[in-house]
């Protein structure tokens, strides 16, 4: 079976996957600058229906932890520094350490409005094709001047579709050095240069078959772009992304 | 410029830009301002592409995240990443593989120059991102140095010398030779 990623879309039976990429753009857009500010009752009502949307998406809650353990972790750390620094009641004391009741709330805030952020964005990437952000992109980018949106917009569409490739040639690399006992090395600047070397030789390798793939099927960024089409839910999306912003922003 | 190499340079400066992105997701955060593998790339796209390749490719980053694609620090985006607290490093970067790109070009390999362009950069990064951290944070200007500049000193030389080893091994193949093709696809 084919893996499981957030950053490789795949067509599912989701209604979130035919929405117009115009709109879901937006709306990540919104929400996100929105969630920068809110509150606890908001968030739980904004991941809620983010959690739902992810579950509808990718059907396992696995696959969202796989691809997050390292930013939950950092999120943890986030929590842990903020509960130690931020003065206030006490909870709990070991040794010079304090942990305290407002840093522990005020760390916890930050974490969660960062979760959601990247929730959003997963569903986003994970629920439309590079080839429709593509298209959403080069329609937010043409009344901006100096900017060739088509090239932009196909930068973009790159972009996304090399991020997967990047993580499974790091994890096959790593894979083939650990047996060949390179990750037995225990300074972790001689193992991270170990890594980034051949990796970044093979991603460029890559790059150039990919040229010549386009290359030799005429790639032209003449060629017309598939309009940015919308269906029957794009209504209840934009109308549900309305109210989420509004919630974010004023409870 | 054929369009050969033309759609070679747009399909490097994505794959730059993925690679900040992937360089950004793994970040360690010890303040306001966390520590990641964002620079490395960035000082690596201007020694490979050249100035004006790797302004766009930051460009392209900057752009993505902008939309909300999860590119920038820790796997977030959106408008109000590009706007917080950490916004002037972000377009430091642009600055920094510009001023980089154009001292590569014309350096044509020499260490020094090189090395010279990417501590200039490293400042340049540091020139646009305290400021605005002082002003988006209210902090004053010695507590925006001590966190914003301080400690990520050490890592820079780190990254620096990263990025020049890294382009001396890339440097041969992206010569435009002829690479045979192979079965394994991008995606």
């Amino acid at each position: 079976m084919a893996e499981l990623s957030p950053f490789g879309y795949r067509p599912r039976p989701a209604w979130i996957n035919d929405c117009d990429p115009r709109i879901k753009l937006a709306a990540l857009a919104g929400l996100s600058v929105c969630s920068l500010g809110a509150g606890w009752l908001s968030l739980a009502l904004v991941t809620s229906v983010a959690g739902l949307l992810w579950l509808g998406l990718v059907p396992s809650a696995a696959v969202f932890w796989r691809h997050t353990r390292f930013f939950l972790f950092l999120l943890m750390v986030i929590v842990l520094v903020r509960a130690l620094l931020t003065p206030g009641q006490v909870l709990l004391e070991l040794g010079p350490l304090r942990l305290t009741l407002e840093g522990l709330k005020s760390g916890l805030l930050v974490a969660w409005r960062l979760l959601v952020i990247v929730l959003l964005g997963m569903i986003l990437t994970a629920s439309t094709s590079s080839a429709r952000i593509r298209s959403a992109v080069a329609w937010f980018l043409k009344p901006v001047p100096l900017i060739d949106e088509r090239q932009a917009a196909t930068m973009i569409g790159l972009l996304i579709r090399f991020i997967p490739v990047i993580f499974r040639q790091v994890r096959e690399t790593a894979a083939a050095q650990q047996a060949r006992a390179v990750a037995a090395s225990r300074n972790p600047l001689r193992r991270a240069v170990k890594l980034v070397l051949p990796v970044t030789r093979r991603i460029f390798l890559t790059a150039d078959r990919l040229v010549y793939a386009m290359e030799s099927r005429c790639f032209t960024l003449e060629r017309p772009f598939a309009p940015p089409e919308g269906g029957k839910n794009d209504l209840p999306l934009a109308a549900s992304a309305l109210i989420l912003c509004l919630v974010l922003l004023l409870v | 410029m054929h369009f050969s190499n033309q759609l070679r340079s747009m399909v490097y400066a994505s794959l730059m830009s993925a690679l900040i992105a992937v360089g950004a997701f793994v970040s360690i955060p010890i303040g306001p301002v966390p520590i990641v593998m964002q620079n490395l790339f960035v000082l690596l796209a201007g020694l490979l592409l050249g100035g004006n390749r790797a302004a766009a490719a930051v460009g392209i980053y900057l752009l993505a995240g902008a939309c909300g694609l999860p590119v920038f620090a820790g796997g977030t985006g959106g408008l109000g990443r590009l706007l917080g607290p950490t916004g002037g490093y972000l377009f430091g970067f642009l600055a920094a593989a510009y001023l980089v790109g154009k001292a590569a070009e014309h350096s044509r390999g020499r260490l020094i120059p090189e090395l010279m362009a990417m501590v200039a950069a490293s400042l340049i990064v540091y020139l646009f991102g305290v400021p605005w951290l002082k002003f988006v944070t209210g902090m004053d200007w010695q507590k925006a140095v001590a966190v914003g500049m301080v400690p990520f000193l050490a890592g820079d030389a780190v990254k620096i010398a990263a990025a020049r080893a890294v382009a001396g091994s890339l440097r041969p193949i992206l010569s435009l030779q002829p690479v045979p093709p192979r079965e394994e696809k991008v995606g």
